[in-house]
């Protein structure tokens, strides 16, 4: 039960701006900053807050997704074949909600967000290096990548030139992307930088195509819940409302923004993102599995 | 050649547009009509009928639902016209590729509604 105000609406609806901004910076939903705040501040069950936003999640997608397309930055035909992964592992990820507890897929989770942390800083200088020296073209396809002739090339706004790219290892990055199909699926959010991730540091796709593209498929992954949650009437029109308006105005800002920042910059802001989510789903997994409670996290 | 930028951009802007002006006109009306403070919680429609019964009279939380029905059926929408797209620019692969997206979308909501599964 929610009281809905005039206040209450601008409040939501300038915390999901916010998000919105974010979520387009580095191609992720914002539901990690979208479902504390309402939980939080506003008061909503912890269910209603998933599915808002859920629903926000497609909203955003709309509107970054949208926005990269017209921009070419979005590799459409990369996004279809990842996406047969992430719908096939949500789809999978509620049978496995019946095998594993929750606390132990947060802790898996955990240690996978560990590894593309240390990899986003690890690696935040590899694309401006390989995109002066064209390196992301020079790569040897795998089998299935070159028949499924996955390439593609943006235009750098910052670098202010093409960038031609390869994509390979398509096998092992569609493996790591059904991943984030499986725990956005279960756990609600931690999709998106999967996704980034699987195509950043696996695919050889650049950081920015990666998060337009990422921006593109979330929608589609976030649609089956959200049409769950939304049937089974868990979606209050009046929380959604502001939620879904704000996310959409700060996704078209953050996609304007997106690709006039350096790569290197984009990757140590997104390696913090991720040590944050690992931070606050490390807390959970303990608080749920050990009754231990971290300083700072709900 | 139909030009698959060009068609999903129209898609999701379509949908972004549609769904944003209706949340608009939804949020204009819950100011006009609610005078004070609005408890909500109890806004489940429990039959199309009475959807569509509220819709028609524009109660507030009937065009704030029907603004979420076009934002959810956008991505769902991107998903069916790519299948077009691609057929039609002979495209074989790309056509097998959707199609499998588009019939696991279709599965996985026939499953969770049918199998009562509420996702966490």
């Amino acid at each position: 039960m929610v009281v809905v105000t005039l206040g209450f609406i601008i409040d939501a609806f300038s915390a999901a701006i916010f998000a919105g901004f974010l979520g387009a910076l580095f191609g992720i939903g914002g539901g990690m900053i979208i479902v504390p705040f309402l939980t939080a501040f506003l008061g909503i069950p912890i269910h209603e807050a998933i599915a808002i936003s859920i629903v926000s999640v497609i909203a955003t997608s709309n509107a970054g997704g949208s926005s990269y397309v017209e921009q070419r930055i979005t590799n459409i035909e990369l996004a279809m074949f990842l996406e047969v992964a992430t719908t096939a592992g949500a789809l999978v990820g509620s049978f496995i909600a019946l095998l594993l507890q929750s606390w132990e897929l947060f802790l898996i989770f955990v240690a996978l967000l560990a590894y593309v942390a240390f990899a986003s800083f690890k690696t935040r200088h590899t694309d401006e290096t390989r995109i002066a020296t064209g390196g992301f073209v020079n790569t040897k396809q795998d089998r299935l990548a070159k028949f499924l002739n996955l390439t593609g090339t943006y235009y750098d706004a910052k670098e202010k030139k093409d960038v031609p790219y390869a994509v390979t290892r398509a096998p092992e990055g569609s493996l790591i992307s059904s991943l984030a199909g499986v725990v956005s699926g279960l756990l609600g959010v931690g999709g998106g930088i999967i996704k980034v991730a699987a195509m950043n540091i696996f695919m050889n796709v650049p950081m920015k195509a990666a998060v337009a593209t990422s921006k593109f498929m979330i929608g589609v992954t976030a649609a089956t819940g959200a049409l769950l949650f939304f049937l089974a009437g868990l979606v209050d029109p009046y929380v959604i409302a502001p939620v879904a308006l704000g996310t959409t105005l700060g996704a078209t800002v953050g996609t304007w923004v997106m690709p006039r920042v350096k790569s290197s910059a984009l990757k140590v802001a997104f390696g913090f993102l991720v040590i944050y989510l690992a931070y606050t789903m490390l807390a959970q997994g303990l608080a749920l599995g050990f009754n231990v409670h971290l300083p700072g996290a709900g | 050649m139909v030009d698959l930028n060009k068609a999903m951009y129209d898609v999701l802007m379509g949908g972004m547009i549609l769904s944003s002006a209706t949340y608009v006109l939804g949020i204009a009306l819950f100011i006009y009509q609610n005078q004070n403070p609005l408890q909500t919680g109890v806004l489940h429609y429990q039959s199309v009928a009475e959807f569509i019964a509220a819709l028609s009279t524009l109660r507030s939380s009937a065009v704030l639902t029907l603004a979420t029905m076009f934002l959810i059926a956008t991505p769902i929408t991107r998903v069916l016209i790519s299948i077009f797209v691609f057929a039609f620019n002979h495209n074989p692969k790309y056509v097998a590729v959707t199609a499998i997206v588009f019939l696991i979308l279709i599965a996985s909501i026939l499953l969770g509604y049918f199998g009562h599964f509420t996702p966490e």
